[in-house]
């Protein structure tokens, strides 16, 4: 068993491989903050870390922190072992200037000199995440320099796409061999609901408006009336009837794919090779081949190798799995010809995993606003109360105790600070693995009424 | 603070909540867990280390804090042992009870415990329990003050299906993945039931069933037609052991998240509505696949629940 | 946590006016969900009901079984026995029900294996032991041919009626159908 098993079941060797790659700028104390943080980092096999420390005031007391001694309590940790290079702040400058960080990770702004505050939020940097907490209170913010791309967002569900409205010659074939007249009630209560609904929309096939209802009332009035009058209780009937939207030809992504292949464009434009983060632009790459593959293939996506699990018999779910299978490598062989002529050096492992997630590809825009807007415009220090009395907690301006804000001044903070550790490691593991959605971008934690917010600045 | 906290559970949770804990200065926290540590434990539960492998959770998370704490001004007591044996006696001397357990059962037990608590001694002692839970990038958090808000059992049937949900035809007849298959194997050939585990970990045979488990699956999903291609040790371990991912960020939220809990209780931050109950969202879930999204409400008490209605008797 | 202690007393005083609690024997809450089951439960005709483990037996899990005996159709006149055992996890996850007897029948299988919805993938915590008592005497009123567990009994079910009934009749007398010997239910 592997060291890694339980998460590497959350994202995958390829997710963990740029996890052990990465390497995390720090910018801040040594708080618990950040301790916490880098713990979690540790744990999930991050071993690479710049700190460039600053002293703040107040300083922390050692009562405050967990562990004592940070860089030797993190060694047992991560048995490929733990380098954690700490910097002056003086040699700051460096990460502008030779920025070969994944992350910057930026927890205190009080000793960071003015001009470097202004190039951290406005020179083509790798994403930075800022943060404080307070009590029961804390804010992270990301700033994304350059538009990320999200290949596998891991959706809980998606409607399979089945093509079932446009089939291609094999899947046409298939389905033609299996014909209701040669078969008895017990062969029917054996076919996947797929075929089914195929048979359905071949039987609609005058129509020119196809709905789920008709799909659903051809299941009734044909299929259970006309052709298997005892397959009212068969379970791929039930089946069929639950999953009749399957059928229906699924267009709601065509919209979203098309904004994403035209901000594919936009960025490769804006960009041209400036792509900080080498994924993205390998992204941006399988995005562009994608539109040259729809142009020549009549707006056909390739076909998903693995079909949904669904009542049936073994050996007719068998074949129809291998109908899927057989054009999916096709498709993908087309797909990787196509991607390989634009750039040769994208893995194949990367056109795979696009191709079966081509419906849940996600862009996430950079980031508009600085953070410290929300300090000094009052458009927006009233609707965002907590974050902006967090801003004043982390510059030091003086806040007063009124018996509105209260758990502010909540001496066992630890917890919360605990809670923001966890979500900024998250965050991390996220931008750098572009699996997941991350947050956009702004998100304020009250542990007062469990609530979370988050929003776009 | 002045206040006797058990924790249940010594694994990704419970290590986040003791280490918080700690940091809260608790004058007092028990910690009870039966097992030991294993390999996939350590990326997450970081009061272990490669060393500690084979080690009981409990006496070495407490062990930890103690070493790199030393003369610190807290009760640390580790308690290796199944907490469904321990009687109501034991659990009365707390005043808190968080839990960061995985399993179902051990989670019922305690509220019963707790409900009968309060019965034995007509409300003058409640102990909350605050219950965590995770699955990979989500989780969830249950705030039960018993006799006041809903109890662990009112929301059971809000849970996710458990253990032997396919049906037996599928797995017998028509298996069509690998999971069908494995179920068969477990189901029908190897049945699960049977085994004598305890036997089986003393003896070391774990490794064989897994080999004799991983080898039938093959062949029945050759003579099926079924792609093997993802088929090994790790993949029938995750159907059998039921696995379920854990990471440590969401576990440092969750454990997070029932500590704030408790503090709120302790520090009376509950509102409370004149009638003389809590208006407060017992029931939280969160959810870091997608941004990262928390909900939480007001779970309402079951009226005809069979755990806690005899609290609420009939005027 | 002086709020929760008002809360407490407001309790206490409210209580002191009505019935006081009562303290039963501390049960897992499986048991008390099946102590609770079986005292609303509505036997039907012909179903028998013996509990071999009791409730508060601690060192072994529930075990109940049921005694079917149809008064109609194709297993009239047979008397059939079902363990059925309530695990710790009851009723999130369902209990674990075997055939005891060696029977010709499309959705039980020969070692004991029954295949039935509410058993498996439809089982829901708001079902319970009267669910399961119907379910399984359903089967023996309306045997279903289609997602078989004995694919061979369906079969024959299917292709000839008369002949299953025949073998349905020969396999509860004990005799031998199809090369398999069957258990005498009469």
């Amino acid at each position: 068993m592997n060291r890694y098993d339980r998460q590497l079941r959350l994202w995958g060797s390829a997710g963990q491989d740029l996890l052990s790659k990465a390497h995390i700028c720090i910018i801040g104390p040594e708080n618990s903050l950040l301790q916490e943080t880098i713990k979690n980092l540790v744990l999930v096999g991050i071993s690479k870390f710049t700190w460039f420390k600053s002293n703040d005031a107040p300083a922390y007391s050692q009562n405050d922190l967990f562990y004592k001694d940070l860089i030797q309590d993190m060694v047992p940790l991560n048995p490929r072992g733990v380098s954690i290079i700490q910097e002056s702040m003086f040699n700051i400058h460096e990460i502008t200037q030779n920025n070969n960080f994944s992350i910057s990770i930026v927890i205190s702004e009080t000793n960071i000199p003015e001009e470097l505050l202004r190039e951290l939020s406005s020179s083509e940097l790798s994403p930075v995440i800022m943060s404080h907490t307070e009590g029961l209170y804390g804010y992270v913010y990301t700033k994304l320099f350059e538009p990320h791309w999200v290949i596998e967002s891991r959706p809980d569900y998606e409607v399979p796409s089945l093509r079932l409205d446009s089939p291609w010659d094999e899947l046409r074939e298939y389905m033609d061999t299996i014909r209701f007249e040669t078969l008895d009630e017990y062969s029917m209560a054996e076919l996947p609901y797929v075929v089914l609904l195929y048979k359905v929309l071949q039987h609609l096939h005058s129509s020119t408006q196809i709905d789920h209802k008709m799909i659903k009332d051809t299941l009734t009035n044909w299929y259970v009336s006309d052709i298997n009058p005892k397959g009212t209780n068969d379970l791929n009937y039930d089946e069929a009837l639950r999953y009749a939207h399957v059928a229906l030809p699924n267009e709601s992504y065509k919209v979203g794919l098309q904004k994403l292949i035209d901000f594919s464009q936009q960025d490769d434009n804006d960009r041209s090779n400036q792509w900080r983060d080498n994924y993205n632009r390998q992204i941006v790459t399988l995005v562009h081949a994608l539109s040259i593959y729809l142009d020549s293939n009549c707006g056909d996506l390739m076909v998903n190798a693995s079909i949904p699990d669904m009542e049936s018999s073994s050996k007719i779910f068998g074949e129809l799995q291998q109908v899927y299978r057989n054009k999916a490598t096709r498709d993908l062989t087309e797909f990787s010809g196509v991607v390989h002529q634009l750039d040769e050096s994208i893995p194949n492992d990367l056109i795979t995993s696009f191709s079966c997630n081509v419906k849940n590809i996600k862009r996430i825009e950079p980031t508009a606003r600085p953070i410290n807007d929300f300090l000094t415009d009052s458009k927006l220090t009233e609707p965002y109360p907590i974050l902006s009395t967090l801003l004043k907690f982390q510059k030091h301006q003086q806040v007063e105790r009124t018996s509105d804000n209260k758990s502010f001044f909540l001496y066992e903070s630890y917890p919360t600070t605990s809670f923001i550790g966890g979500l900024i490691s998250q965050e991390v593991i996220k931008l750098i693995t572009h699996q997941y959605i991350p947050i956009s971008n702004t998100l304020i934690y009250d542990g007062m009424h469990n609530n979370i917010t988050s929003f776009k600045c | 603070m002045n206040c006797s906290v058990l924790i249940l559970g010594a694994g990704g949770l419970g290590c986040e909540i003791l280490k918080n804990l700690v940091m809260c200065k608790i004058s007092s926290i028990h910690i009870i867990d039966m097992d030991t540590i294993e390999l996939t434990n350590l990326n997450r539960q970081f009061l272990f280390s490669d060393e500690d492998i084979g080690k009981p959770k409990a006496t070495t998370a407490i062990k930890y804090i103690e070493t790199h704490f030393p003369n610190i001004p807290i009760r640390l007591i580790p308690l290796v042992c199944d907490l469904t044996t321990l009687n109501i006696e034991f659990y009365e001397q707390f005043d808190f009870i968080i839990s960061g357990l995985d399993a179902i059962k051990p989670r019922r037990f305690i509220n019963e415990i707790i409900i009968q608590i309060v019965c034995k001694s007509t409300f003058e002692k409640v102990i909350p329990f605050i219950d965590g839970g995770t699955e990979g990038l989500k989780g969830h958090v249950k705030t039960i003050l018993p006799g006041f808000t809903a109890c662990w059992e009112c929301s059971i049937n809000t849970l996710p299906k458990g253990q032997d949900t396919l049906p037996m035809c599928t797995i017998i007849n028509n298996p069509r993945n690998l999971k069908h298959v494995i179920e068969y194997v477990i189901t029908i050939i190897y049945p699960l039931d049977s085994i004598k585990w305890d036997d089986v970990f003393a003896d070391d045979k774990s490794d064989k069933i897994y080999q004799n488990i991983l080898d039938a699956s093959f062949t029945r999903a050759k003579e099926f037609n079924i792609d093997t291609s993802e088929l090994n040790l790790a993949y029938v371990m995750g159907v059998i052991k039921r696995i379920i991912p854990s990471v440590s960020t969401m576990n440092a939220m969750i454990a997070a998240n029932t500590c704030n809990e408790f503090l709120k209780i302790y520090h009376d931050m509950i509102e409370i509505t004149d009638s003389g109950t809590i208006q407060a969202n017992n029931f939280t879930i969160l959810n870091g696949a997608e941004g990262c999204f928390s909900y939480s409400f007001q779970y309402e008490r079951l009226k005809n629940c069979s755990a806690c209605s005899k609290l609420y008797p009939q005027t | 946590m002086l709020k929760l202690r008002q809360l407490q007393k407001k309790k206490q005083e409210e209580l002191a006016n009505a019935s006081s609690l009562q303290t039963t024997n501390l049960l897992p809450a499986s048991r008390i969900r099946l102590q609770r089951d079986l005292e609303t439960l509505d036997l039907p005709p012909f179903v028998d009901l013996q509990i071999i483990n009791q409730i508060d037996q601690m060192n072994e899990l529930p075990l109940i079984q049921l005694k079917i005996s149809p008064d109609e159709n194709m297993y009239k006149d047979g008397h059939f026995l079902f363990n059925i055992e309530f695990g710790d996890n009851y009723p999130i996850e369902a209990p674990k029900v075997k055939c005891l007897n060696r029977i010709y029948h499309p959705n039980i299988n020969l070692n004991g294996n029954v295949c039935l919805n509410i058993l498996r993938e439809d089982w829901s915590p708001a079902l319970d032991l009267q669910s399961i008592v119907i379910g399984l005497l359903f089967l023996f009123l309306e045997p279903n041919p289609k997602d078989p567990l004995n694919k061979a009994a369906a079969q024959q079910l299917i292709v000839n009626k008369g002949l299953f009934i025949q073998k349905v009749r020969s396999a509860m007398e004990g005799g031998f159908v199809d090369n398999e010997m069957f258990d005498y239910v009469l």
